[in-house]
């Protein structure tokens, strides 16, 4: 979720919450989008409750990962 | 429920709404008063209202950064919910958060054409597309009649509402209108003023242009613990 756009000049410094496990990848991703131009820095905000259906997919791939380990 | 309920607390009701929107897409509405008094918390107010109505809400901020206006938000939220709702407050204010967006410039380099850039890029991308946007510590100068008229333009086009903070002076005396006098060459362009007059330990809410379905203005007062309109009659 969005939170807000500050300007700052010729910059603009994009405030963002986002799950952490949503942030893999997101380095390079950031990059190739915007032709090496923007950068970003990440900070711990808070704990939330996962949604369920993303709950469901992590307790499905456990169960999977207990399965193939028996 | 608790959103109905909430929406029961809100200062509209107060001003005599109950679902309809104080002004028409286009329109203009202004919180006139001196530092310090509860312009931005009126505001945040009325833009909370619009939220928990699943309507967005632009904030442009020319004072404040994003953090401090969204704890503006996050602090009249609660004090609106009461300190007792617990998770089902927190999960609420989380599910209507996606209906406002922060957007701050310095006052200096704001203009209409940038804001027009950053609201395109934001609904073309289908990002948002705000119902009503707040902008907080516009300069009412001599030139601003240009702006206004190409606000005026840009918030028609897009079937939004705005909400304008203005700063008056105490050593500024009113004009004949009741309004200042460096707002009156503009005033024409608002549907709706309110002024914020402290008053001994509360602050009074007057409204100075516009129409209200039940005339119950002159009984709003700011609780300044709390920056929320209550009733006279309730303090």
């Amino acid at each position: 979720m969005i939170v807000g756009a500050q300007d700052e000049g010729i910059l603009t410094v994009v405030e963002a919450q986002v799950p952490l496990a949503e942030m893999f990848g997101f380095s390079t991703v950031l990059r190739s989008s915007t032709q090496g131009k923007a950068q970003f820095t990440m900070e711990f905000a808070l704990y939330r409750q996962v949604p369920q259906s993303v709950a469901d997919k992590i307790a499905e791939e456990v169960a999977q990962r207990k399965k193939n380990t028996v | 429920m608790l959103i109905e309920e909430l929406i029961l607390r809100n200062p509209l009701r107060q001003l005599g709404f109950e679902t309809e929107e104080i002004l028409p897409v286009g329109g203009f509405g202004a919180v006139l008063a001196h530092a310090g008094v509860g312009k931005t918390a009126l505001l945040v107010q009325l833009a909370i209202n619009s939220m928990l109505r699943n309507r967005k809400v632009l904030h442009i901020s020319l004072n404040d950064p994003v953090n401090k206006v969204n704890l503006w938000y996050n602090e009249l939220f609660h004090h609106l919910a009461g300190r007792n709702g617990g998770k089902q407050i927190n999960s609420l204010w989380e599910s209507v958060l996606p209906h406002r967006f922060i957007m701050t410039f310095r006052v200096e380099s704001f203009t209409v054409p940038k804001l027009e850039e950053r609201l395109s890029d934001l609904s073309e991308q289908g990002i948002f597309s705000p119902a009503m946007m707040i902008i907080d510590g516009l300069h009412f100068d001599q030139s601003i009649r240009e702006d206004l008229n190409e606000l005026k333009k840009l918030s028609t086009r897009n079937g939004m509402r705005i909400w304008f903070t203005v700063h008056t002076h105490r050593h500024q005396l009113p004009g004949p209108d009741g309004l200042p006098v460096f707002f009156s060459p503009v005033a024409d362009l608002f549907d709706w003023v309110v002024e914020l007059q402290p008053m001994h330990a509360d602050v009074h809410i007057h409204l100075l242009r516009g129409a209200i379905p039940k005339p119950v203005d002159s009984k709003l007062i700011l609780d300044p613990s709390a920056m929320l309109i209550k009733d006279r009659d309730t303090v």
